[in-house]
């Protein structure tokens, strides 16, 4: 089975929506997307590697009657706890992309919410990640500490002893929380 | 990182035969996916709940899709052959130039996407990861050095890449 994912786990779930919802969709994406104050809740949740909303109206030459909503997400964790996260920290957000899709029923209460998702994820036989023993958190720490290594590279590289001993306790407390 | 998506349609009576294939790929180090370089994520998922039922192909991947797809058809040709040939129309993956035409005119292009480390490319965060665990050991190690020991050592650390 082509399933390799570690930490990171896939779910794919198909909705249909609204044909006007559709058009809500395509009309708001593309200002969303480029919002840093949209996206920032849910960058802060922690656990999504990389998540993606699209919207499918046709499948190769045929169209499809009503516009389905695909969603992709990497995530760390079980998949209760995000769906818990996305209804408790970011409801409106939720609600922004699937308020038009057929049988939502509001991103509250969270056990409605949980059962919507549970019956729309399709499974993923095969998945495939470049990392699988890292977290969300642990690559933004190796990728923050990398930065700040470089960093200390640069200035302790004509220190002397002493001085690179001090420099050295300064750097690793500093980046305690990193490592 | 970019996301790179196609949905392509599959004849209802195939779907059984699509998914005995998925599940046929082998994961882990023998992954098709994994000897393509450049590849954070990547799935296939028969998506039997459409009206038109589609095997989707999606990957968050490093660079240019169309560079991904020739890889695809070089190094993973025989493992997507045997889930795409029982899509419509699928024109093989001997040859990169018609497969890219294929997964292209079935692309579902993403319109929102959370990406959680940008732009940071697969051999990044791998050196990254690589370069937090040998920080974490030489921190261990350091605890026990003089000055002069602890300056040396990260000298010759520094220059090793270790």
């Amino acid at each position: 089975m082509c399933v390799s994912g570690g930490r990171a786990q896939p779910v794919t779930i198909v909705s249909p929506v609204k044909r006007w919802w559709g058009v809500w969709l395509r009309a708001t994406w593309p200002a969303a997307d480029r919002n840093p104050l949209v996206k920032r809740p849910l960058i802060r949740l922690s656990f999504i590697h990389a998540a993606h909303w699209a919207l499918l109206r046709r499948v190769g030459p045929h169209r499809l009657r009503r516009p389905h909503l695909l969603f992709q997400t990497n995530f760390d964790g079980d998949l209760v706890a995000y769906i818990d996260a996305f209804s408790l920290v970011v409801p409106w957000r939720i609600r922004a992309m699937w308020q038009g899709a057929e049988g939502f029923p509001g991103p509250v209460p969270v056990d409605r919410f949980q059962d919507f998702i549970a019956k729309a994820v399709t499974p993923t036989p095969c998945y495939w990640c470049a990392y699988p023993d890292a977290s969300v958190t642990m690559i933004r720490a190796a990728l923050e500490l990398r930065r700040r290594h470089e960093r200390f590279e640069r200035e302790s590289a004509a220190l002397g002893d002493v001085e690179f001993a001090a420099a050295w306790g300064g750097f690793l407390e500093a980046a305690q929380g990193l490592l | 990182m970019r996301s790179f998506a196609a949905a392509c349609e599959l004849p209802a009576e195939r779907i059984d035969a699509a998914r005995a294939a998925l599940a046929r790929l082998p994961g882990g180090a023998a992954s098709p996916f994994a000897r393509l370089g450049g590849t954070h994520f990547a799935r296939l998922v028969v998506l039997d709940v459409l009206p038109v039922p589609a095997v989707l192909l999606a990957a968050e991947i490093d660079g240019d899709a169309r560079r991904w797809v020739g890889r695809l058809s070089e190094r993973a040709g025989r493992e997507l052959d045997c889930v795409f040939e029982h899509c419509d129309a699928y024109p093989g993956s001997a040859d990169a130039g018609p497969l890219w035409r294929y997964f292209a005119a079935r692309r579902c292009r993403a319109g929102f996407s959370i990406l959680s480390y940008g732009d940071a490319s697969v051999p990044e965060i791998e050196a990254a990861l690589a370069l937090r665990s040998r920080l974490r050991e030489f921190a261990e190690r350091a605890a026990a050095l003089d000055q002069a020991a602890l300056r040396e050592q990260w000298r010759t650390a520094s220059a090793s890449g270790s």
